[in-house]
């Protein structure tokens, strides 16, 4: 049984869904505000869908990472030999991002629901409104950076 | 000179030319004013305008729904103003007959509004009918008789077996008939014995919700036939009115042109609320930008003779407001320093320093030769098409500046949409490849390693920037204890850091000068503390802002992550497309399809992380060295617009 390539696939499939999962949850949370922002005032519907789009990257980043690590086991071209303990590094190393994505994602989104009852009051103030949840995806990023420098420097 | 210089000064004139000076001044632009701080007399009450403008409001949005016009994508971002003249405004007031317009739509409002009013009680009444429609009896002959009573209600579907076993146990004289049900509620009418006291006990225990239908002398279906009538009366009679309404839609834009003209006419009156008067002149003080000051004084002095304008000296602690004033390069750049907020007194204007870093990052977190020419194209297309507000035109300036050189680092990284360099035929491909200096994804390291040197050399310029201020300022000694030592100390400490990995023979000299440094700043940081203790602990303490700076540094290692998500994601887009170049027959016009959208994906949310983060590294890592953003911003009394923009 080839456990190796297994549990490669399983920390990219990991990557891809936690970091999917939280982009769903926390992009649901800023659409709950932003429904109610825009009943009052649709004509806000533009600047309110970035906020609420903003929660959406930690999607794309794990999304990045599972395919990184497909890249590291050629399994488009169809897939080489991974021996176990390979295999197991590249589980854990997908675990960073699959995991900060799924939280920041869920917090990111929080930030977002403040960033958009900002902007209901103050429309002026957009571009200060769309930094604060910049701030929680940093962490985001730096799950995936961690992921990526670890796949990459793990020898198979 | 990148914040203007301002002058307060105060506009005097006799009160007769009141009107037409503030007429100017709103044309021009050019004055900050200031409240006189003195009680108002009380011909200054509410302006006559003010309460005309919701009324326009709601006629223009009412006619603009029944128009049906759907905006275009873009304009939910960017709303479109058309640019008209202030003498059409104008004319448009006085020539357009809006009173009556506005009258008529405003009574038709109201009948709309009484009609929608009429429309939901009429459904909610046949809501409440709707499941009696089966019932034979007239209505009013629901009620209890000289020994029997019955009560009409509804039930929850999952209860019915209850109920009908309390029932039969302790009212054995009563009957239950089913009306109508679905899995969810059933309607019944409940027979009982006038003198059971335990009826209420039994609805109350199985939360039987009784309805109380209206008494009257038809049965349930014609009471329905009935409503379902008036409602279509109700409905014709709304549509008369909005086909009604439809014929003032040509006069939209007309009302809209009312709806500024007055709208000025507030704003004017606003301003004038702060001068002061006297019997016979009136003064508005305020700023303004000493560049603009002849022209201004110029123009009053030739236009109205009983007129003046003095300069003021400001008062103990008053400070300018903020006005910045950059050349042509820097100018986008603005709209990133407004985010953080405006330069405040003694403080330099960021702009400059933060603008190549800005396009830099940004570029490089884009990365795409095709994304960036794509991204310069439209946003030259809506520069040149929609006519913006000041900061939307800096925002589509920045984005088309940072396109282009998007192109440049794009060349560099190698990245064409995410195609695959070695695929494409020679000579192209070979020369494009010789092109490519980095390649973020087969070698993330260097990558890292240049986007985290690059974050130290601007922190390291931001503290620079710190210390010429201080230097400007004549405070020679804090700039250099606290800015230049160190820029000395991250310097050596950095060189050590890279030339002892790389096992370079002068690691050994810059050790010795990064110890130096920190001895430095041990023995200088705790200077102002009185006792040597204090200060001892104090230098020995700052030394803990190292790690703030290699915090900082890190953070710029986000430049790696953003450029390889746009170019793999561009890659991913590219491989699914030919993937499903071999489903039969719609192959390729599905991956033409998934080609174009998956590409059109990528780039908007790769240029909003670009432009997010790219500011993000400005305001947070670069601006914490030197910036506070403490200042006012200048906000001319001018022209303030909804619908359109005044030429």
């Amino acid at each position: 049984m080839d456990w190796g390539i297994g549990l490669a696939i399983a920390g990219a499939a990991f990557a891809a869904f936690l970091g999917a999962s939280g982009s769903a949850w926390g992009i649901s949370i800023a659409a709950e505000a932003a429904g109610g922002v825009i009943t009052e005032d649709p004509e806000k519907f533009g600047r309110v869908l970035v906020m609420l789009a903003l929660p959406g990257t930690q999607g794309f980043y794990g999304f990045l990472g599972a395919f990184y690590i497909m890249m590291k086991i050629n399994l488009l071209g169809g897939g080489m030999a991974v021996p176990f303990s390979a295999g197991l590094q590249l589980f854990f190393a997908a675990l960073p991002l699959g995991i900060a994505g799924l939280v920041s994602g869920y917090y990111q989104g929080r930030a977002s629901v403040a960033g958009i009852l900002l902007i209901a009051k103050r429309p002026e103030e957009m571009g200060k409104a769309i930094i604060l949840p910049a701030m929680v995806e940093t962490y985001a990023v730096l799950g995936l950076l961690a992921t990526i420098i670890l796949v990459s420097s793990i020898k198979i | 000179m990148s914040i203007a210089d301002m002058e307060k000064i105060a506009v005097i004139g006799h009160i007769s030319v009141k009107d037409k000076i503030l007429s100017i001044l709103q044309k021009d632009r050019t004055l900050h004013p200031l409240d006189a701080q003195q009680e108002g007399p009380s011909e200054y009450k509410s302006g006559d305008f003010e309460p005309l403008l919701p009324e326009l409001e709601l006629a223009i949005s009412l006619l603009v729904k029944v128009s049906g016009k759907k905006k275009s994508f873009i304009e939910n971002f960017v709303p479109y103003k058309e640019p008209v003249e202030m003498s059409v405004l104008e004319k448009t007031s006085h020539d357009f007959d809006w009173r009556s317009v506005l009258s008529s739509i405003k009574s038709m409002e109201s009948e709309l509004s009484n009609l929608n009013n009429l429309l939901s009680t009429l459904k909610k009444e046949r809501d409440i009918l709707l499941p009696w429609a089966a019932l034979k009896v007239k209505l009013k002959d629901l009620s209890c008789t000289k020994k029997t009573c019955m009560v009409a209600g509804s039930v929850k579907t999952k209860k019915m077996q209850l109920l009908q076993e309390e029932l039969s146990s302790q009212i054995p004289a009563s009957a239950i008939e089913i009306i109508s049900g679905n899995p969810d509620k059933t309607h019944v009418i409940i027979f009982y014995a006038k003198d059971s006291a335990k009826i209420d006990d039994i609805l109350s225990k199985i939360n039987f919700e009784k309805v109380s239908l209206p008494l009257s002398e038809r049965t349930a279906s014609q009471e329905l036939a009935a409503i379902e009538t008036s409602l279509k009366e109700v409905e014709q009679e709304n549509g008369t009115i909005i086909s009604e309404l439809k014929k003032y839609v040509p006069h939209l834009s007309k009302l809209s042109y009312v709806y500024d003209y007055f709208f000025q006419k507030v704003v004017k009156k606003t301003a004038e609320r702060k001068a002061g008067v006297t019997g016979s002149t009136f003064f508005l003080s305020g700023w303004v930008p000493k560049y603009k000051l002849p022209g201004l004084s110029e123009e009053l002095k030739n236009e109205i003779p009983l007129c003046a304008i003095e300069r003021v000296l400001p008062e103990e602690g008053e400070d300018p407001p903020t006005l910045l004033k950059n050349a042509a390069v820097f100018y986008p750049f603005e709209a990133i320093t407004r985010i953080f907020g405006l330069p405040g007194k003694g403080e330099v204007d960021p702009t400059g320093p933060l603008s190549m870093f800005y396009l830099l990052f940004f570029a490089m977190c884009l990365s795409d030769v095709g994304y960036g020419l794509i991204l310069s194209i439209v946003s030259w297309y809506y520069l040149r098409k929609l006519t913006l507000s000041e900061g939307g035109k800096k925002l589509l300036i920045l984005l088309f500046v940072g396109g282009i050189a998007t192109i440049f680092v794009g060349v560099i990284s190698g990245s064409y949409f995410g195609i695959d360099l070695a695929r494409i035929p020679a000579p192209a491909g070979p020369f494009l490849i010789k092109m490519r200096l980095i390649d973020p994804i087969k070698n993330p390291l260097s990558v890292l390693g240049l986007s985290v040197g690059l974050g130290l050399l601007q922190i390291i310029y931001g503290i620079f920037v710190s210390m010429l201020s201080k230097i400007q300022k004549n405070q020679w000694v804090d700039g250099i204890l606290d800015d230049g030592l160190w820029i000395f100390f991250l310097l050596s400490l950095s060189g050590y850091a890279v030339s002892s990995a790389a096992a370079q023979s002068y690691s050994g000299v810059l050790s010795i000068m990064s110890m130096a440094g920190a001895t430095l700043l041990v023995l200088t940081q705790g200077r102002q503390e009185k006792n040597i203790f204090q200060k001892g602990i104090k230098g020995i303490l700052s030394l803990y802002r190292t790690t703030g700076f290699l915090g900082d540094t890190l953070s710029y290692s986000r430049l790696l992550a953003l450029m390889m998500t746009t170019s793999i994601i561009g890659m991913v887009v590219n491989i699914i497309a030919e993937l499903t170049g071999n489903v039969p027959y719609i192959g390729y016009l599905l991956m033409v399809a998934i080609l174009v959208v998956g590409h059109i994906f990528n780039l908007v949310i790769s240029v909003l992380g670009a432009f997010i983060h790219s500011a993000r590294l400005q305001l947070v890592e670069f601006f914490g060295k030197f910036y506070e953003g403490s200042g006012k911003e200048f906000k001319p009394f001018g022209y303030e617009t909804k619908y359109v923009v005044i030429k």
